[in-house]
């Protein structure tokens, strides 16, 4: 696609295929942990036992752990493999910097340790998939920026003057993520692992589904896609079906799907604009994503018969379907009475898991398999084995996604059913729903368990396959006439039209392409910014008090353990305004109760039942004795004891720095209460560790973080129940 | 205050004016990436990830590349 006008001198280069090898072997090791984690949350759901009692392993921290390792670690180091490989080959150059991509490649590694230590430890922001503290934000950014630079300097010294599809969509994830992950990561630190994020409540939840629901699109779509365009036609070996819907695929994509964040929040406290314009724009996306699922599916025209006996197609074949299934499935559940069965219920973990096993992981073991032989410059081990590995993998889906669907819409009708004769709830206990549905997440353990048993299947056959590979292979020569830069003259008589040039400058298309993702962002932030009159006022009470009050020194101690143990894995705090979820937890939340919450804590799944008005609904001696065992006074619970809570010192060395960034932050903390936090806190603890001994807790518990957390829970939705004015 | 000036501009008819905007500049890219004259142009960028030159020094190769 070059002229003769356009390009100059032929010029000798080489590929760097060893860094494409090391991000291809640490998929797989990554992709091992996230699966071996994954199996064991699986399991402590079925059998609370299997949390051991240790902090460490319990449900709460290694859930974090999990979605981290499976997005950032497996999907991720596969991503860098992917366009390490496939952008030296598309642009006919070698990576602009060396140094920069071994940078790239031990940056994202220490970041993935580091962070699979610290979720552990309970150092967590807590909010999904933007869990890393505030350390690992600035490491992601300067590591993406290396990135980055990699890429773009790259593009500059490119010896193919066209930019393919491909490489449209990588242009998209590396501008995209860096803009989510700086916006999204914005916060305060109080410590070395403990930040506050600068925005609360509703607006936190607008901007965290936007950076959510967008981790997902240009994390796990997107890039993805661009890897798509690129081994389905080389594995296939015919070119794309049109390369004209790809770049239909591509515009309306990147530019709807950057709108769809809120349909993480219907039937929230978020303002109902922002929540139909999610939705509307979510079904808009079935477009686009049916497009890019047809063009690749159509790619394989007249080569069918090879899916049959080929297990690179059949994976990439399968991993295409499952993104059409994923991609019908999305807008179906953003659609609000959808939503409302299936929000906070097993159904969103069966639709995450299609696309995360389905989509993501059959691309990249396609990938993985037809890039093996080639970087190692042998034939694959065992085709039969690999061939083994994808219907493992298959059957391992099809059993983690049907019981969870099963599951899902089970947990969703109990939830809603009401008994018409009476007028109250069919299902009053919350407990009769979670063990109607434990039999179903063995099922998903061993769907789970399958899926892992071919992953291993997978390493068995790459380890036998490196080992027989060559060991030192003469690096390849190519030969391409170098690019001369475009002078205006040189655009007219090269590429004559709009659209060519387009092509043709990556920087320009690179603005281009952030404008697109910048439209939608903007209209639905920009407004959340002007919270103070966007939010509704904070009522006020007869008293002549603001209804609202801040969390005092010990509640927002307490709450920061909450969001240390990860419980918001597992409990919302939001109360749709459903009648059955009126009934079940009282009255509907309002989006001035969170204005004080950083991060708000409205969950995105009811594992357990939803905590936004458990304040003052039992005693204390209540939630000490739930803690330390819950089927104490749950029977039948799946939740793990927590028994270092009434072990461990509670900690208030920090609470005046933290009353102090609150307040800088806005919350209306006087100058004496920030000064008199610890004290202040001190004697709450005092006085909760009274009432409990009063009940019959044991003596000694004000030093212990179980008040503190108790102090929170007894907190929780009780302000609005106090006399409001207006 | 920015809600009472919000409620000022007439929502319906500018959701109507943006979806207008949306449907004429989505339908009239499509309609130019359809266009007739550009199938050997598009086409020919739908093979870019197969012309790869050969190399001038050779390795040992995947035999599917030989």
């Amino acid at each position: 696609m070059t002229s003769e006008t356009a390009t100059g001198p032929v010029e000798t280069y080489r590929y760097d295929d060893a860094i494409a090898k090391k991000f291809l072997l640490a998929t797989v090791f990554w992709g091992l942990i996230a699966m071996l984690v994954g199996v064991t949350i699986a399991s402590q759901l079925g059998n609370w036992r299997l949390n051991f009692g240790i902090p460490w392993l319990t449900f709460g921290r290694l859930r974090p752990l999990h979605t981290n390792a499976a997005i950032f670690a497996f999907a991720g180091n596969a991503i860098f493999a992917g366009i390490y490989y496939s952008t030296q080959r598309l642009l006919k150059a070698r990576m602009f910097s060396d140094a920069l991509s071994a940078f790239h490649f031990w940056g994202w590694q220490a970041i993935i340790v580091i962070g699979a230590i610290t979720l552990c430890m309970g150092f967590t922001v807590g909010k999904e998939y933007a869990e890393l503290e505030w350390p690992l934000d600035i490491a992601i950014t300067v590591v993406w920026t290396a990135f980055a630079v990699n890429f773009f300097g790259t593009l500059i010294r490119r010896r193919e003057r066209h930019l393919y599809v491909a490489i449209w969509f990588y242009i998209a994830t590396i501008i995209t993520v860096a803009i989510l992950h700086v916006v999204n990561s914005v916060s305060i630190p109080v410590s070395l692992w403990k930040s506050y994020p600068v925005y609360a409540g509703v607006q936190d939840a607008l901007i965290q589904w936007w950076y959510g629901h967008n981790a997902v699109a240009f994390v796990l779509t997107t890039p993805f896609l661009g890897l798509m365009y690129y081994f389905l036609p080389k594995a296939a070996n015919r070119p794309v079906y049109s390369y004209r819907l790809s770049i239909i695929h591509f515009w309306s994509l990147v530019f709807i799907y950057i709108w769809a964040g809120p349909h993480h929040l219907l039937y929230t406290a978020l303002p109902e604009w922002a929540q139909t314009l999610g939705m509307i724009f979510s079904v808009m996306l079935l477009a686009p994503s049916w497009g890019g699922m047809i063009n690749g599916l159509l790619t394989l025209r007249g080569a069918w018969d090879r899916v049959r006996t080929d297990p690179i197609l059949k994976f990439l074949v399968a991993g295409v379907t499952f993104y059409g299934m994923a991609t019908f499935e999305g807008p179906l559940l953003s659609i609000k009475s959808v939503n409302l069965l299936g929000h906070y219920t097993d159904w969103i973990i069966s639709h995450v898991h299609g696309g995360a096993l389905g989509w993501n992981g059959f691309i990249t073991f396609g990938m993985i398999y037809w890039l093996a032989p080639r970087l190692w410059k042998t034939e694959l081990y065992s085709v039969r084995l690999a061939t083994a590995h994808f219907w493992a993998g298959f059957l391992g889906i099809v059993l983690y996604m049907s019981s969870m669907y099963v599951s899902g819409i089970t947990q969703g009708l109990m939830w809603r059913a009401i008994d018409p004769t009476t007028g109250r709830l069919a299902y009053p206990d919350f407990i009769e729903t979670v063990v109607r549905i434990v039999p179903l997440y063995w099922v998903r353990a061993t769907g789970g368990v399958l899926f892992l048993s071919g992953v291993t299947m997978m390493i068995v056959n790459l380890w036998l396959t490196i080992a027989r590979a060559p060991k030192e292979v003469k690096e390849e020569v190519y030969a391409a006439p170098s690019l001369r830069p475009l002078t205006p003259e040189a655009l007219i008589v090269a590429d004559r039209r709009p659209h060519r040039m387009l092509e043709g400058l990556p920087m320009v298309f690179t603005v281009l392409s952030a404008i697109a993702v910048l439209v939608g962002s903007l209209i639905e932030i920009v407004p959340s910014f002007l919270a103070h009159d966007y939010v509704e006022a904070n009522p006020i009470r007869a008293s002549g008090d603001r209804a609202i009050k801040p969390y005092t020194a010990l509640e927002l101690q307490g709450r920061d353990i909450y969001v240390r143990e990860g419980c918001y894995t597992c409990h919302s705090q939001m109360v749709r305004p459903t009648e059955a979820e009126t009934l079940r937890y009282g009255t509907y939340s309002r989006a001035e109760e969170s204005i004080y919450d950083r991060p708000f804590q409205w969950g995105s799944k009811r594992t357990g039942p939803d905590l936004a008005r458990v304040g003052g609904k039992y005693p204390d001696l209540w939630h000490f004795r739930h803690m330390l065992d819950p089927r104490a006074v749950v029977p039948g619970s799946i939740m793990p004891p927590y028994p270092w809570l009434v072990r461990d010192e509670l900690d208030l060395s920090l609470s005046e720095r933290k009353l102090r960034i609150m307040r800088t932050l806005g919350v209306p903390y006087s100058a004496e209460e920030v000064a008199a936090a610890e004290p202040s806190a001190r004697q709450q603890a005092r006085e909760v560790a009274a009432r409990l001994e009063v009940e019959g807790a044991p003596q000694g518990l004000q030093d212990k973080e179980i008040v503190a957390l108790i102090a929170y829970l007894q907190r929780l939705g009780r302000d609005l129940r106090q006399g409001v004015a207006r | 205050m920015i809600r009472e000036v919000l409620s000022r501009y007439p929502y319906g008819a500018w959701s109507g004016v943006a979806m207008l905007l949306f449907l004429a500049v989505f339908l009239g890219a499509v309609s130019w990436v359809c266009r007739r004259r550009g199938r050997a142009f598009y086409a020919a960028l739908a093979q870019l990830p197969f012309s790869e030159p050969e190399p001038v020094r050779k390795g040992a190769r995947h035999e599917s590349e030989a």
